[in-house]
């Protein structure tokens, strides 16, 4: 039974494919579906249409009685009020906490990184705060930044007694200590994730470096970070998105949005307009800005990281 | 009856790509089968369309009599043994062998009955409880063989079982499976991209390249009559020198000459008439196969033929022991066609193919006194020559 | 003739000494930074064992403040229902994510992709986007103030990130397995149920252990759905505390150390766990 070939026979097949799928196929297509339709439902319903409900009531005078419609012109006038742009000027200032929220992690990641003795224990220390809720940070924040607080008595301590203040009271170092407060929350998760970073690192890379003479610094800056371009972008990412919408628990129980407008946030806003002004049409339209702001940030992360991966899914 | 017959099976992918085209093969009841051929060549395809997980493009194949195309895998009665043993982690050892009969209702002391058997066969019997992580390569390849074993299916399908072994177990496994399979006397289909392991094992051996069905046959048949180029430089390790030469018609009387470079061999005396086809090539340009086994070192061979010696300086010798493999380079062109490097190293790779030209291995007697720099004088057994067409690739034969 | 002893290299100089005294300076930073990040913890509790006038001076010790804080708080009744609104947020969560992960990770359909990628995107949507519509909504179903409302939201806002985490684990698992289930005989159902949700077991761990952190710790929502005092969540009922005009500090700082026990036991247990969920994130 041999069969005489050429070893270069015709490509092309006989007749067209048929394209049924096969009972496999099916089986796998109806299975698929079955299982994915309950975090659809979830999704479609708890999320996606409330998004689609706030475009709508954004574009209204609602105050929860009567609603009067607006339209898209909502959103021009809202350029127009003063109030907007004192939130979002918060929300900017707050951004500058951002290097600090990175940089200081990155240090601390660094250092464990050499794994000294119980370093385990220190990354098991340093993110504890994360875990425990913004209501209980906000609460120990308060007494420290007060009047007889402990950050006084540390000026005191170190000879600045006279700089002694309470920040809550005052509008812009209200939002300093919002500020501080945000970076020592966020230091334990940027840390575990340069930390994750670091372990990836292959050290061969590092060992190569040293042996072309560069010295710790150098190594560092020149190899160190690029490599870790992408977890720095990933904790950039978290942290600007905890930035604008982790905030609010922190925010009720330290100032509540005071003093004045001082640490009044685009999110904190929104539950001001609805639940203590009652304006829902004005909290739905900072609400969708809010959302539009995330979305861009979320988009710009996937594009700038995307083009290093190649095709994950 | 478990016979299994393909027929005009092609499997075309969403981009138009084509892996199997128009196969067709009769494989009989408790037969060995192998599906050999290089990475890529659609031989594993083609195990899936027979085991269900891939759609069958066109054609059809059938297991005794009955068209399966449109049968669920878990119902062709099939079992499958996968490259990657495909083990459930989470399970023992012998809940991975029970873990199918649970499934088809199978009273319990029957399971216990089939799992304990093929346990002994496969001496598996001190892990049973153990889980696949803790097992060795060459247990876990064990276990996946008893998970199918204890299916007692009408086929075995096996997906390369044994490429992540280690080249001694691998051997060791072989025999095994041989064993096995003949014992228990089930249609097997194995695929393998090892040639000395489809040569080993198969009772009849499928030679695949690109989708297409180059030849099949026993072992043997493959090795002395292969239908074309490509199955005469994969099937038997070192590949076959494969070398551009051109037939030559001697006078009446004389015998007729092929000649390749600056050197020339005559051929035996009945070629010609043995072989009318090969006469219309006279003149024209042919290859010439001739297997390393075939060259010996002239002053070491038993009844040297005075007119079948050719010169070549040696480049580099391989000392297996048993023998040694001698790579001689000389005025002479080897066939470089991506079909014969894929076909002799797995890559049609054009380094790989400059450094072949022009070399031809010999397996030459251990008690050879050549050196590396030397004129070695080595005789060519010119009644094992092989001929193909240089266009089509096939064997130049009736 | 012997050999020469080389002379005795002296310790705090050279390679060694340099490297083990840099050793030492990084163990000091490394705990200066363990005492700041360990400080609210000590503060809280520290305080919680003093009466409002202990501390105002910041000396003395007593339990007194535990009580008022009892007083003050239904702390018992509120933990209770923190811990139901999580548990059961939580399974909700898990029952959905790891179906819809599988599907989107192993049983490819048409559009999956994209039906994938939306509600992955769906992590973008911030809370405060969406309160004033499931409000409204909720509102209307007669589900606020009740748990129902509060879990409902609360499940849907864990979905996107744990069907993403999901999918990513099983895309993990090798299809081999899968097809070795099928050619066994069974079904794509019963193939997750004995196959695949065993073996994504720790990933399931890590959805929990990030959702109980975010649950536990969550306050717009309990302050929003549940605003009755048998409802409250913890964190709604200190917020409430905190904003009061007559609290006690000590109470307070009692109850909030007491509300951030069962986080970081949580958190101390499954360690690992979670800090293989933050970094999924990474598209690797």
């Amino acid at each position: 039974m041999t069969a005489t070939v050429t070893d270069r026979s015709a490509r092309a097949p006989s007749h067209r494919s048929r394209r049924r799928a096969g009972p496999l196929a099916r089986r796998r297509r109806r299975a698929g579906i079955l299982l994915s339709i309950p975090a659809i439902v979830v999704v479609l319903s708890l999320l996606f249409i409330p998004i689609g409900q706030a475009v709508y009531y954004s574009m209204t005078t609602w105050d929860g009685i009567t609603s009067t419609w607006i339209g898209p012109q909502a959103y021009v006038s809202v350029l127009h009020d003063p109030t907007f742009w004192r939130v979002l000027e918060n929300n900017a200032l707050l951004l500058l906490a951002v290097p600090f929220a990175l940089g200081i992690p990155l240090i601390l990641a660094t250092l464990l990184n050499e794994h000294v003795r119980g370093w385990r224990v220190f990354r098991s220390v340093y993110f504890l705060p994360t875990a425990i809720s913004w209501v209980v940070i906000g609460v120990v924040a308060v007494q420290f930044f007060a009047y007889n607080g402990l950050l006084n008595h540390l000026l005191a301590l170190i000879g600045l007694g006279s700089l002694r203040t309470d920040m809550l009271a005052g509008e812009r170092t209200a939002l300093l200590a919002l500020g501080i407060t945000f970076i020592f929350s966020m230091i334990g998760t940027n840390t575990i994730i340069f930390l994750t970073g670091m372990a990836t690192l292959d050290p061969a890379l590092l060992e190569a470096a040293r042996v072309d003479g560069l010295n710790g610094r150098q190594v560092f800056l020149h190899v160190t970070l690029p490599l870790l371009r992408r977890f720095v972008q990933f904790a950039f990412v978290i942290t600007v998105i905890s930035a604008f919408s982790a905030l609010f628990s922190l925010i009720f129980v330290m100032t509540n949005g005071g003093p004045g407008y001082g640490t009044t946030t685009l999110e904190f806003f929104v539950y001001q307009s609805a639940f203590s002004l009652g304006q829902f049409g004005t909290a739905a339209l900072y609400g969708i800005i809010l959302f539009v702001i995330m979305a861009v940030v979320g988009l710009v992360q996937l594009s700038v990281i995307r083009p290093e991966d190649g095709s994950s899914w | 009856m478990s016979r299994i017959v393909l027929e005009g099976v092609t499997k075309q992918f969403a981009d138009e790509t084509v892996a199997v085209n128009s196969l067709s093969l009769d494989i009989g009841d408790g037969e060995f089968m192998v599906l050999v051929g290089p990475s890529g060549c659609g031989k594993t395809t083609v195990l899936r369309m027979v085991a269900g997980l891939e759609e069958v493009t066109d054609g059809t194949i059938s297991i005794d009599g009955e068209i399966v195309n449109d049968v669920d895998p878990g119902h062709r009665d099939i079992a499958m043994v996968f490259q990657s043993y495909a083990l459930y982690p989470h399970l023992s050892v012998y809940d991975n062998m029970a873990f199918s009969l649970k499934y088809r209702k199978t009273p319990k002391d029957e399971i216990r009955r089939r799992v304990g058997d093929a346990a002994r066969i496969l001496e598996l019997e001190p892990y049973l409880q153990r889980k696949p992580r803790q097992l060795s390569g060459g247990q876990r390849q064990r276990v996946a063989m008893g998970r199918a074993i204890v299916r007692q299916p009408r086929a075995f399908l096996m997906d390369e079982p044994l490429s992540n072994l280690d080249a001694k177990l691998r051997v060791q496994m072989r025999a095994e499976i041989l064993k096995i399979q003949q014992s228990l006397n089930v249609t097997t289909i194995y695929v393998t991209h090892d040639q000395t392991e489809a040569m080993t094992l198969g009772e009849r051996v499928a030679v695949v390249y690109h989708g297409d069905l180059q030849q099949v046959g026993t072992p043997r048949e493959l090795y002395r009559r292969p239908a074309n180029r490509f199955v005469a430089a994969f099937i038997g390790s070192p590949a076959m020198n494969l070398i551009k030469a051109r037939l030559v018609q001697s006078p009446e009387g004389s015998r007729h000459v092929v000649e390749f470079g600056s050197h020339r061999l005559a051929l035996p005396e009945r070629t010609f008439d043995d072989n009318p086809r090969l006469a219309q090539y006279v003149g024209r340009g042919v290859v010439l196969g001739v297997r390393p086994e075939d060259l010996e070192d002239a002053s070491l061979a038993a009844h040297p033929d005075p007119q079948a010696i050719i010169e070549l300086t040696v480049d580099l010798l391989e000392d297996l022991g048993s023998e040694v493999d001698v790579h001689c380079s000389g005025d002479l062109m080897q066939d470089t066609s991506d079909v014969v490097g894929e076909a002799a190293d797995g890559s049609a790779d054009e380094l790989a193919q400059k450094g072949r030209a022009g070399t031809v291995v010999a397996r030459m007697n251990r008690h050879t006194k050549l050196g590396v720099g030397d004129t070695a004088r080595i005789h060519v057994d010119v009644g094992e020559l092989h001929f193909f067409d240089d266009d089509t690739g096939e064997t130049i034969a009736d | 003739m012997t050999i020469q002893s080389t002379a005795r290299r002296p310790v705090l100089t050279g390679t060694r000494g340099r490297k083990t005294a840099r050793r030492i300076a990084l163990f000091v930073v490394m705990v200066v930074a363990a005492i700041v990040m360990l400080y609210p913890f000590y503060y809280m509790l520290n305080n919680a064992f003093r009466t409002a006038a202990q501390f105002d001076q910041q000396i003395g010790h007593s339990v007194s403040s535990w009580g008022r804080l009892f007083q003050d708080l239904p702390v018992a009744r509120e933990f209770l229902n923190s811990t139901l609104i999580c548990v059961v947020a939580i399974v909700i969560i898990l029952a959905v994510s790891t179906t819809a992960g599988f599907a989107f990770a192993k049983l490819r359909f048409g559009g999956s992709g994209v039906i994938f990628l939306m509600v992955v995107a769906a992590m973008m949507v911030p809370l405060q986007s969406i309160i004033i519509p499931e409000y409204v909504n909720l509102a209307r179903l007669g589900l606020v103030n009740t748990y129902a409302g509060a879990i409902l939201v609360y499940a849907a806002l864990g979905t996107p990130f744990a069907t993403f985490l999901m999918a990513t684990h099983y895309r993990g698992i090798s299809d081999d397995l899968i097809e070795a289930a099928i050619i066994d005989g069974l079904g794509y159902g019963r193939t997750f149920l004995r196959i695949a949700l065993p073996l994504s077991i720790p990933a399931m761990a890590t959805v929990a252990v990030l959702q109980f952190i975010q649950i536990w710790d969550d306050l717009l929502v309990g302050l929003l759905f549940l605003q009755n005092p048998q409802q409250r969540p913890i964190t709604v009922g200190l917020a409430a505390l905190a904003a009061g005009r007559s609290t006690s500090i000590p109470a307070l700082l009692g109850g909030s150390f007491l509300s951030a026990v069962p986080a970081i036991v949580v958190y101390l247990i499954f360690q690992r766990y979670l800090v293989k969920g933050l970094t999924l994130g990474m598209g690797k």
